[in-house]
């Protein structure tokens, strides 16, 4: 886990946002709301050129169209991404990612118009791949509860238990489901596995 | 840590998910357009007639008069489909063309009178013509004018093709019509016993779209002819939905319980075929489009790209009377499915036979390979076309960029044809000798490149020198520039 880089401001942010997890889910979703977007415009390319080359002419069009269109959802991805990191507080490494790919969207439509298939056929492949990498990332049913971990309170990168947010103090957890690793064929690296229901402050009950 | 139910559930949910979007768009839309031919389907805006309802045309005959046969390219209103007019560019008025059939080694002379309002040029597809006669597309009979087209015929006897080369409407010209069949017969062959005179028939397989009035639907992006084209939708070739067998509508022949000779040729712009019979009857090819192959090969199916042709025999002699075979398209589903029905009707004497041996046709040394030249058909950068789509080339080059290359007469070549889409491939004057039945070499003047697909070829340079061109058969895409010179020095 890289350490993390304190930003006065984004800081500053999240501590005058309401601390219920609202925050970060609204941005989780936008994440994935565009993301997903993208990664299905990503994966009609192959398919849309493949029925070109299968002989349905117009898809020649459509594969140009969408590319355009994708040239401008990537920026959105890297709005999306940045607002997920702060102040949605999940890693940042999409970001890079998106800006890349955002960047080399424009390239990649004029290795497509002017025929330069050997760049157009790897760029293609290498952004279908970066966008599906993180639509599912974004996707996966394990980053909405991440989104609602502790905010990190220090600059030592060290987690703390936001205010009034995580385990209440001298409470039990309501259930306790508690499964040996060996029980379950394929789980190895956590030999156990705890799935806890817990209180927040206002009322909601939270998977953690 | 995602647990494995949760992964389960996820790879559950995104299978459904791609089975779903699957059965939405049905299963052609991860195929192509669902036809095994390149282009867009123009859909025709008149009922269309049921199919199997009308009898098969025959094309008149004509033979030489002293070396000469007379064409007249005129227009005429024929009755394709039942009840309405179409207007055709026909030879002879007539759509297809009427048959030519020649001798092999027996100079031909065909005296071409334009009739039409607009420039037509004449192509003896697959013959070995001295290039002042061989149709050269820009070597045009201007309207109202006569030009006698020399075939010196030196060469094997094959089911060959005549139609229009205008530079830049080929496409509209052939659509409108202008296309018969030429077929070369010879000694070798007439003595094999292949079925003959009513039983040896020519089938000019074509793909047609129409109009609210019963035309044909071209879709000329400029219909004045100020500019060549079509809509760019149709950039790739166009798709008709109606299939005509002589110029009739998916069209019935009744048959004796015999053996009979059909000429296939697809004479469609840019829709390929796969021809199958059912009632278990099968193809016995015997030739290709430069003539006998040297055995028969029984083929439950028949590959047809635009300009190809084959020579088959189909043996009806087993079925009882009454039986109706129907050829269909396996290529494509409904109405383009479908292509033709024969009904057997009465029982025959029939002496006719196929030999198992049909020809010998000299095997080409590959060591003996002067050049080997790549030639790439692909469809160019954006933008270099007048609608601003892609200008259709050949290793990067069109019509107007001067020779690919420059042959020597007499020596051999191999030709390594390389595509990005579907691409029939034909050149003037030279045959392309090809893998046959078992290994056996075969004669073609056009060769079906499937899509990323690699060919290799022979290339005897022979006949003459002077300037060819050599193209790809899709008449849209050759329109649109994939056509280019080469020449024999």
């Amino acid at each position: 886990m890289c350490a993390r880089v304190r930003v006065p401001s984004v800081e500053d942010m999240t501590a005058s946002a309401p601390s219920v997890p609202g925050a970060t889910t609204a941005t989780l979703w936008l994440l994935r709301l565009v993301a997903g977007v993208q990664a299905v415009l990503l994966v009609g390319q192959p398919l849309l050129a493949g029925r070109f080359l299968d002989g349905d002419y117009p898809s020649l069009a459509r594969h140009g169209n969408n590319g355009l269109i994708l040239m401008g959802v990537a920026w959105l991805v890297v709005v999306a991404a940045v607002l997920a990191w702060r102040p949605g507080r999940l890693p940042g490494w999409p970001v890079p990612l998106a800006v890349a790919a955002a960047f080399l969207m424009p390239v990649q439509l004029g290795m497509g118009h002017a025929r330069f298939l050997a760049v157009h056929l790897l760029l293609g492949v290498s952004l279908v791949a970066a966008g599906v990498v993180v639509a599912l990332w974004a996707w996966s049913p394990d980053r909405a509860r991440r989104s609602y971990r502790p905010r990190t309170a220090t600059a030592q990168g060290q987690h703390a238990p936001a205010q009034g947010y995580g385990p209440p103090q001298g409470h039990q957890p309501l259930q306790t489901h508690a499964r040996p690793a060996q029980a379950v064929p394929g789980m190895l690296s956590e030999p156990y596995r705890q799935d806890q229901v817990w209180y927040t402050p206002d009322g909601a009950a939270r998977l953690r | 840590m995602m647990s494995p139910t949760r992964r389960t559930f996820l790879g559950l949910s995104g299978a459904a998910a791609v089975t779903a979007v699957l059965a939405a768009v049905g299963s052609d839309w991860f195929t192509g357009n669902g036809t095994g031919s390149h282009g867009a389907l123009l859909p025709s805006r008149v009922p269309l007639p049921e199919p199997f309802t009308t009898a098969l045309p025959i094309p008149r005959e004509i033979t030489p008069t002293d070396g000469v046969v007379d064409l007249v390219a005129r227009r005429s209103a024929v009755e394709v489909l039942p009840g309405r007019t179409t207007e055709i560019l026909g030879y002879d008025g007539t759509f297809p063309g009427p048959t030519i059939r020649a001798r092999a080694g027996e100079p031909l002379r065909v005296r071409l009178r334009n009739e039409l309002d607009l420039d037509t040029v004449l192509h003896l597809h697959g013959g070995v013509t001295p290039p002042e006669h061989d149709g050269y597309p820009t070597d045009v009979v201007v309207p109202g004018t006569v030009r006698d087209y020399d075939y010196p015929l030196g060469q094997r006897a094959a089911p060959l093709w005549y139609h229009d080369h205008a530079m830049d409407f080929t496409g509209p010209n052939v659509y409108a019509g202008l296309a018969g069949m030429a077929l070369l017969t010879d000694d070798e062959e007439e003595a094999l016993g292949l079925p003959s005179g009513e039983r040896d028939i020519p089938l000019v397989i074509c793909d047609r779209s129409f109009d609210a009035d019963g035309a044909f639907a071209y879709p000329l992006i400029d219909p004045s002819r100020g500019r060549p084209g079509v809509e760019l939708r149709y950039h790739g070739g166009l798709l008709g939905d109606c299939v005509l067998v002589n110029g009739a509508p998916w069209p019935v022949l009744e048959v004796d319980a015999a053996r009979y000779r059909f000429r296939l040729l697809n004479a469609s712009n840019a829709r390929r075929y796969e021809l199958a019979l059912d009632q278990g009857a099968t193809f016995t090819q015997v030739g290709t489009d430069l003539g006998l192959l040297e055995k028969p090969w029984v083929r439950s199916t028949l590959p047809l790209a635009g300009a190809e042709r084959a020579d088959v025999v189909v043996d009806f002699s087993d079925l009882p009377v009454g039986t109706e075979v129907t050829m269909t398209n396996r290529l494509d589903g409904g109405g383009p499915g479908q292509v033709m029905r024969f009904r057997v009707v009465r029982t025959a004497s029939d002496d006719s036979r196929v030999p198992d041996r049909l020809s010998t046709i000299e095997r080409l040394d590959p060591g003996a390979v002067a050049v080997t030249r790549d030639l790439h058909f692909a469809l160019g950068p954006t933008g270099g076309a007048h609608h601003g789509g892609g200008m259709w080339n050949v290793n990067g080059i069109t019509f107007h960029d001067g020779d690919v290359f420059t042959s020597r007469l007499g020596t051999l070549e191999r030709w390594r044809l390389t595509t990005d889409v579907h691409h029939p491939i034909h050149a003037h004057l030279v045959g392309f000798q090809v893998e046959g039945p078992d290994g056996t070499p075969a004669w073609k003047d056009t060769v079906d490149l499937r899509p990323g697909d690699a060919r290799e070829v022979l290339v005897p340079i022979e006949g003459y020198r002077g300037q060819y061109v050599l193209h790809c058969h899709n008449l849209e895409h050759e329109d649109m520039m994939m056509m280019v010179h080469f020449s024999v020095a």
